[in-house]
Order: structure tokens, then sequence, then C-alpha cells
């Protein structure tokens, strides 16, 4: 087990280069110059020159590579020529409340679909397992633009019971939480259903009901931990999706967050706020997958860690 | 197992059906529309702008049944057309990334070694940066085409492909059937294509319904970020976002192309749900 | 007359442990109706062991979960006749009341070990449940008897934090067995025990059972497709066919001279090594199917004796000695 541990963390740690590598090689392959923004457009031949040099960016590409590489190892992430300050910096304020919006997303979402899935799959064709189903079928095709506009419309517009833009108290994360989380909660409550589904078919569900264990203690200590099993394994990799999803949801809903940021840095080209930014996102979806394995080899006895 | 026979196993499956016939429908009710909508879906008409929809009432095709636009053109005209840009995208797009997919699978999966890990260790890192993002930065780089949408879609899209029928591949690479026809002397490439790939039909049906769906919606997403097929030509994506601002004012701007795809991804999910169920060993029937 | 028989029934009600009147079952789901158990009468008195022999889907699983009111919901469901546990109805009892039967009164061994214990949880908690349930202890004083009762069975009562994965099949049926035994319930009802497991094992398993049964001074109903096991285990058997008891008697009286020709079927079949285990050579045709059962005699399309009366007319029980009654028209000169 620790020696499989071992080996994924070597593992993660490749996966994590191949990232900085692609999202360098993106980042050099795209036209636009740099130092030409940075300089403004009434800059002399001399002046983006100098800014080339401060910046770096007159050094071969494998010096710039191996120099931010070199940084990250030191904890220094590089430095936003947009912002005019370390990337370190203006990461951890937008991490923050990008980890936020997607735990109190995925929180609700995993609450509500756990419930919903449960009971939907205990009351096997009643109307509250049909209203279960269409929630999934609806949410897994919803794209989470319109979701947000509709949000938007409706609660924001039409009954003006939430804000609608940037941060605040609570009241400001739930629109932008729940369109995160939407397709998210879908597809988990689908699949809760129908594990319910088939685990109140085996027979050790009947059998420890022969043992005069009362039903509802049945479904809902003995029989919920099978359920939960694959649950809890989907839960990292759609962890992933949801977190793919806060580049929309943070700029739709004004959300001074990782994924806002992404898209800010990337039109205004700036290298290394592009390059960290990537490189955290998956650091963090990476983390979830390991963390669900983990997780997976606690409740689950039978899987030992591979 | 036989195209045929897979065929005729998936016609009973009445979710496959639902999503079948409801495809059809769309595609040809958009591929179509071009000759038959009274509008253009590009002139802009400013005396027209932000009209409500008059649900067929004003002389049907040449009233606005679903409403105009900010810039005065016929709802119901961008969306049947732009379904087509969108349906077509995706189709593309996942017809290119399953050929690709399937191909890297079989070979990695057949041949292993060194290509095999290699191939396998970059499907780990980019299936490590989420789609959206990395589709972003591509889109960013290269400049919003729809050749260039497509491009970055494809360049993403193999990878979970690839890893499916990877998969299929190990699994019947050791199988009786496979050692026969080396044995027999059949080539290499006659075995990939005739004695493997078939094995992996059934789950490339499945992931390629998932990822038309899927397609469309990150479309969507790419279209409100700048990053989608560009203006004026209309598609699902860039309707939706340009109707952001007047929200409030014309919300039928934004509802219906959303609902329009939100029908479309449905009727694919469906498709696949079907499939998976006809092929599921726990349905006897 | 009358009154002698009113008083013969009430002596014996007194040692009635269980007593199935009349019992129809049927399973309801979207492919249409299977009657499962038609019209079943069967006694258990106490300490008595009584076999139940059927080919597979002759309805036994079915009775058995009816005595426990456990028929999966919404698809099975008991349309006619009572079950009445020491005197009793178990169709009456409120849930509560189940509760406190099942597990507590009647224990079930189920017949796969494999599926029927929770991969989840840890073999000492699937038995310390029961105990924790119905003597109302904590866990931890649990655990106590139930390494006692591993221990009996043979397995190390360090085992009890084992997960079932960690078994092996013949251990799980232990586990199976003390679970439906820790406390001491006075009928054990055991549904097929050893089909799952292979054949040195199941002799142990039998072994124990006995042992078990000895000890515990529980009645037992067997339920069976081995005709060696009920002859080890019974005194009495119940030979059901198409979801109807057609045969009953002491052991000894059936085994010596069956009077229904599936009993002899049974009997002289000899199980052929290839093919499904449910083919008998001396048995041809398909068991009846439930849900579309053949009028009459369940049996006269198999049977080798059909008279014209076994198509329409389904026969009575006809009682031979005290001791053994058969269904069959073949019969019905004799008596
Ligand atoms: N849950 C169910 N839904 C529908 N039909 C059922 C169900 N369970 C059993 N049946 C049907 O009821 C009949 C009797 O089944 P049962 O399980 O009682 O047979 P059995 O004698 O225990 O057979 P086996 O020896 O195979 O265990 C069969 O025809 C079976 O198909
Ligand atoms: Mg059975």
């Amino acid at each position: 087990m620790r020696n499989n541990l071992l080996k994924r963390l070597g593992l993660t740690v490749f996966v994590l280069i191949g990232v900085t590598l692609i999202a360098f090689v993106l980042m050099r392959l795209g036209g636009g110059d740099p130092a030409v923004m940075m300089a403004g457009g009434m800059a002399t031949k001399e002046e983006v020159q100098d800014y080339r040099v401060r910046m770096g960016l007159d050094q071969s590409y494998l010096v710039q590579y191996l120099t931010y590489m070199n940084g990250i190892l030191h904890g220094d992430l590089g430095y936003s020529w947009s912002y005019h300050t370390s990337v370190g910096e203006v990461l951890s304020v937008r991490l923050v409340q990008t980890f936020n919006l997607t735990l109190f997303g995925f929180f609700i979402a995993s609450i509500f679909s756990m419930l919903l899935g449960t009971i939907a799959g205990i009351r096997h064709g009643s109307p509250i397992d049909f209203v279960a189903l269409l929630f999934a079928i609806i949410g897994q095709s919803m794209s989470i633009v319109w979701l947000g506009f509709v949000l938007i419309l409706i609660f924001g517009v039409q009954l003006k019971w939430l804000p609608t833009q940037g941060l605040g108290g609570l009241q400001h994360m739930i629109m932008p939480g729940i369109c995160l989380g939407f397709g998210y909660a879908a597809v988990q409550t689908r699949m809760m259903r129908s594990g319910m589904v088939d685990v109140l078919k085996e027979d050790y569900v009947v059998a420890t009901r022969a043992r005069g264990i009362s039903k509802s203690r049945t479904y809902l200590v003995y029989a919920l931990r099978n359920a939960l099993l694959p649950i809890i394994t989907n839960m990292g990799n759609q962890f992933g999706h949801l977190l793919a999803g806060v580049v929309v949801v943070e700029t739709i809903f004004n959300w001074p967050g990782i994924g806002q940021l992404l898209v800010q840095a990337i039109n205004m080209r700036d290298y290394q706020l592009v390059q960290s930014a990537l490189l955290i996102t998956s650091i963090l979806l990476v983390l979830c997958n390991l963390l669900a394995d983990i997780l997976y080899t606690v409740v689950d006895p039978r899987i030992s860690f591979q | 197992m036989k195209f045929s026979t897979l065929l005729r196993k998936m016609s009973k499956s009445i979710l496959f059906m639902v999503g079948f016939s409801l495809i059809v429908l769309i595609i040809l009710t958009c591929a179509t529309s071009s000759s038959w909508t009274q509008w253009s879906p590009t002139i802009s008409k400013l005396t027209e702008r932000l009209r409500e929809p008059d649900w067929f009432a004003n002389g049907g095709l040449a009233g606005h049944p679903l409403g105009t636009d900010p810039l005065g053109r016929d709802v119901l005209t961008r969306l049947l057309q732009g379904g087509w840009t969108s349906l077509q995208i995706a189709f593309i797009v996942t017809l290119i990334s399953m050929s690709i997919g399937a191909f890297v699978g079989l070979i990695t999966g057949y041949f292993g070694g060194v290509f095999d890990m290699i191939v396998m260790r970059i499907c780990d890192v980019l299936m490590s940066i989420p789609n959206i993002m990395l589709a972003l930065c591509v889109v960013a780089i290269l400049g919003s085409s729809m050749f260039n949408l497509i491009f970055t879609l494809t360049a993403i899209g193999w990878v979970s492909t690839a890893r499916i029928v990877r998969s299929v591949a190990l699994k019947t690479k050791h199988q009786e059937f496979i050692s026969a026809s080396k044995v027999l002397g059949a080539s290499t490439w006659r075995i990939l294509w005739k004695e493997m790939f078939p094995n992996a039909i059934t789950q490339l049906m499945i992931a390629a319904s998932a990822y038309f769906g899927g397609t469309i919606l990150v479309e969507t997403n790419l279209s409100y970020l700048g990053m989608g097929v560009p203006v004026p030509q209309p598609s699902w994506g860039n309707m939706i976002s340009d109707g952001r601002q007047y929200l409030a004012a014309a919300p039928w701007v934004v509802i219906a192309p959303g609902i329009a795809l939100m029908l479309t991804v449905l009727a694919f999910n469906f498709m696949g749900d079907g499939i998976r169920d006809v092929f599921d060993p726990r349905n006897k029937n | 007359m009358k009154a002698t028989g009113l008083l013969e029934k009430q002596a014996t009600q007194s040692d009635q442990v269980l007593r199935i009147e009349n019992l129809h079952v049927e399973y309801r789901s979207g492919g249409g109706i299977a009657k499962a158990v038609n019209g079943v009468n069967l006694t258990l008195h106490k300490g008595e062991a009584v076999g139940l022999v059927g080919e597979s889907g002759a309805g036994k699983t079915t009775t058995a979960l009816s005595i426990l009111n456990l028929l999966p919901e919404g698809t099975g469901y008991i349309t006619k006749g009572d079950i009445w546990f020491n005197n009793e109805s178990v169709l009456k009892k409120s849930e509560t009341e189940l509760n406190k039967m099942r597990g507590g009164q009647i224990g079930m061994v189920f017949a796969n070990p494999l599926t029927s214990l929770n991969p989840v949880f840890t073999i000492g908690h699937q038995v310390a449940m029961v105990l924790m349930k119905h003597r109302g202890i904590k866990e931890k004083q649990a655990n106590e008897t139930v390494k006692q009762l591993l221990e009996m069975v043979g397995i190390p009562g360090a085992r009890l934090n084992d997960y079932p994965y960690q078994l092996s099949g013949g251990m799980r049926q232990r586990v199976g067995i003390i679970a439906a035994l820790a406390c001491s319930p006075q009928l054990l009802i055991a549904d097929e025990p050893t089909t799952a497991l292979d054949v040195t094992i199941q002799a142990q398993i039998l072994e124990l059972m006995k042992k078990l049964q000895a000890e515990y001074a529980s009645s037992l109903l067997m339920i069976t497709h081995n005709l060696g096991i009920i002859s080890e285990l019974c005194q009495r058997v119940a030979i059901m066919y198409g979801g109807e008891i057609v045969e009953y008697g002491s052991v000894r009286e059936i085994f010596t001279a069956p009077k229904h020709w599936y009993t002899y079927g049974l009997l002289h079949a000899i199980p052929k090594l290839t093919g499904p285990r449910e083919t008998l050579e001396a048995l041809p045709g398909l068991v009846a199917n439930a849900q579309n059962l053949p009028a009459g005699c369940k049996f006269h399309e198999r049977c080798s004796h059909c008279l014209e009366k076994c198509k329409s007319q389904i026969p009575p029980m006809f009682k031979i000695t005290d001791n053994h009654s058969v269904a069959c028209w073949d019969v019905e000169g004799q008596v």
C-alpha cells in the first residue's frame, strides 16, 4: 500500500511537470507580444525591448522554462505583469474565493443529490423517483451558461431575491453555487438512485431484515453504505468537472476567483500568471482524485490501495 | 458483434429509439432550415429589434414566431441555422476525435511498450487540466475561428476515447480468437481492425453519444468566453451569450436556444443510455 | 367423531411451532403474474426437523420468506391463507412484532453465503447486530458472545473483525448459521444452506447444523434439492412441486415407499455430471413454469402415469397412513 501510494505520488509529480510544459509551450505559441502589451501602444522600440529584457523574454525558451521551474521549486510562482505583483499573491487571494465557491457548490450539491437519490432509490417507481430521474436527465443536458442566465433572470431580475454579481454574504454565493453544482448534482443523484436500487435487491439486505433489523435501519445504515461506495469514488472525478465550470460561472456572476482570473490573464497574455493558474488547478484536480481513491479504500474494506 | 445485430438490438430499446428519433428530427429541421425560413440569420434590421415572440400569429414564418434579437434578426431562423452550425461542429469533432482515439487506443493497447507508456502519460497530463481551460488557452492562442474551434476540441477529445478503446484492446488481446487468427497468419492490421475493433464498438457508441452532447455544451461555454464561433454566424452558443445584456428586456433571445440545446443533448444522452441498457449484462431481456 | 377430531387438534396445537395454512403467493411484476405458491399446508412441532424438497422454482424460498413476512415489497403478495407461529398469525403482526420475531424467534440461513453477508461490514458486526437487537445489549458485550459463537463453529474468535471477503465460502456460511442461531430461536429455516458449497464443506456444514439443532432444541425447516440431506437431518419431509406440496410424511415411509410419481422420480433420479444441476434422468421435461401453470395436477405433463383426470382436476391430499399423505389421482383407488 505504501509503495503504491509512493508510485502514485511519483506519477502525480510527473503529470504536473507535464502540465507546466504544456502551459509554457501554449503561451509561447500564441501570437501577441506581452512586452508590447506591457509597454502600451505608444511605446518606442527601445521601450519595448527594455520590457522584454526585464520580463526575461529575450532569453531562450529553455532558459525561460528552467528559470520558471526553478522559481516554482522555491515556492515562487512567477511575476504577473498585468497585476504588477507576484503571481503567488494574486493567486492566493483568488484561490480563497474559488475555494469558497466550489466547496459551497460541492457541498450543497452533494447533500442534495445523496438525499434525493437515496429517497428515489428506496421509493423506486414512485412519483418522487420520477422527479429525481427527470432532474438527473435535465441537469445533465443543460448548458451551464444558460443555467446561469436563467437563474439570474428568475431570482435576480424577476423575483429580486438574490444579488447577481460579485462578492458579499452568503446570498451572493447561492446562485453561482447552484449553477456550479447543478450538473454534478444531476450525475450524483442518478448514480445514487441506481446504486440504491441495485443494493436493495441484494441478498444481504433481506438477510439483514431477517435478523430483525427494522426496514429504515437496514436501508439507512446497512444498505446506504454499500450504495455510497461508487458515489464516493465518483466524487473526485466529478470535482474535476465542477472545477472546470469555475471558468464560466465566475465570469457570469463576476466572482473574483481563479477562473475569472484565468480568462483575464489569457486575454492579457500574462504568461506566468496563466501557467501558474493552470498548474494550481491541476494540482487541485489531481489531489482530489488521489483523495477520492484513498477515501475509497477507507470505506470499502475489499479494496486496498492500488 | 455484427453491426446489423447491434442495430436490431438497439431498435428494441425505447430510450434509444426516442433519442434517435428526436435527433433525426432535430438534424433534419436544422439542416433544411435555410431553404424554408423567411429571414436572413445574419443581416440585422435595427427597426425590428427585440420584437416579442408572436407564436406564429403574424403569418407564421413571415412574422417572428420566437421574436427578434438585439440586432433585429429573427430568433427562430437563427435558432435553426445556428443549430445546424452547432450540430456540424459537434459532429465533426466527435467523428474525428473518436477516430483518432480509437486508432491510438487500439495501437497502444495491442502493442504496449514504450509508445503506449508515452501516449498514456500524455493522456494523464491532458486529463489533469480541465477541458474548458485547456480549450480556452488553445483557442485564445490560435484565434477564434470555426476551424480552430474544431481543431482544439478534437485535440482534447481523443483522450477519453483512446483510454476506453485501449482497455478493450487490452482485455481482448489475450483471448483465444485473437491468438487463433495470429496462428492462422492474419496480418496485424487485420487483427486490429477486424477482430479487436468490433469489440469496442458498443463502448465507442456510448462514448460518442456523450461526447456529442458534451461538445455542444462546451461550444456554449467557449462562445460565452468569446472563443466560440465568430459572429455574425449564429450558433446556439453565441446566441445564448448575445442575449446576456438583454436578459431582463428580452429573455426569449436566451431561452429559445437554451431549450433547443437542452433537447438535443437530452436526445443524445437518451441514445447513449439506450445503448448502455441494451448491452448491460444485467439486462437479460 | 367430530369431538375427538377437535380434541386431537387441540392436543397437537399446544406443541405446534409453525402452521402454514393454504398459503398462496403471487409475484406481480412487469412480466406478468407468477403463482409461486399455490395452497401449501405444513405444520412443524417443537424440536422437529422437517425437510422441504423440490426442484428449482418449486416455491421453496418463497414459502420460507412468507414465514418471515419478507416477500419482496411491491412484487410478492400473499393472496390467500395464513401462517401461524406459536398460534399467532404472522400476517396480522405489526412491524415491531415482526422484527422481534425475525432473528429472535425465527432464524434464517440463506442459500448463498457469498451474497448474503454484507461486504462492507465485519462478520462480527453482522452477528452482533442480532444480539444487540434482540438482547438489547451493547456491541462490546455482544462481541464476547460472538467470539464464543465463532469458536463454537470452528472460527477463531479473533477473526470477528474480518470482512466477509477474507473468509472462505464455508466459513461464511458458518457465520450465516450462527447469526441465525445467536438468539436461540424456536425455529430455524435453512434455505439450501449447502448448495453453494463444495462437497466436503457441505458435509461439515450439515454435521454442524445437526449438532446445533440438537443443542439449541429448535425446530428446523430444511429446504433443499438434496434428498441425502433430508435422510440425515429430518424426521419428516414435504415434497414440493409447482407451488404445492404433493407428498408429505415421515422420511422413512416416503423414502421406502414413495407414492407420488414425482417423488419416485426424485428418488430414482441419478444426477448427471454434465448439464445443469437440476437435470435428473428419471424426470424428463422442464419444471412447471410459475407464470403459466398447467391445469389439473401441476406435474401431469411430466408424469409417466398420467390419467385423463390428472389433466383437469387438481388432486386432493389422500391420507395413506397416519404418517403419510399424497396428492395424486393414481393412488385414489388404493386408499
Ligand atoms: N422476486 C420475484 N419476482 C418474480 N418472480 C419470482 C421472484 N422470486 C421468485 N419468483 C418466481 O417464483 C417461483 C418460485 O421461486 P422460488 O425462489 O420460491 O423457488 P425455489 O424453490 O426457492 O427455487 P430454487 O431452488 O432455485 O431456489 C419461480 O418461478 C420464480 O421464477
Ligand atoms: Mg430458493
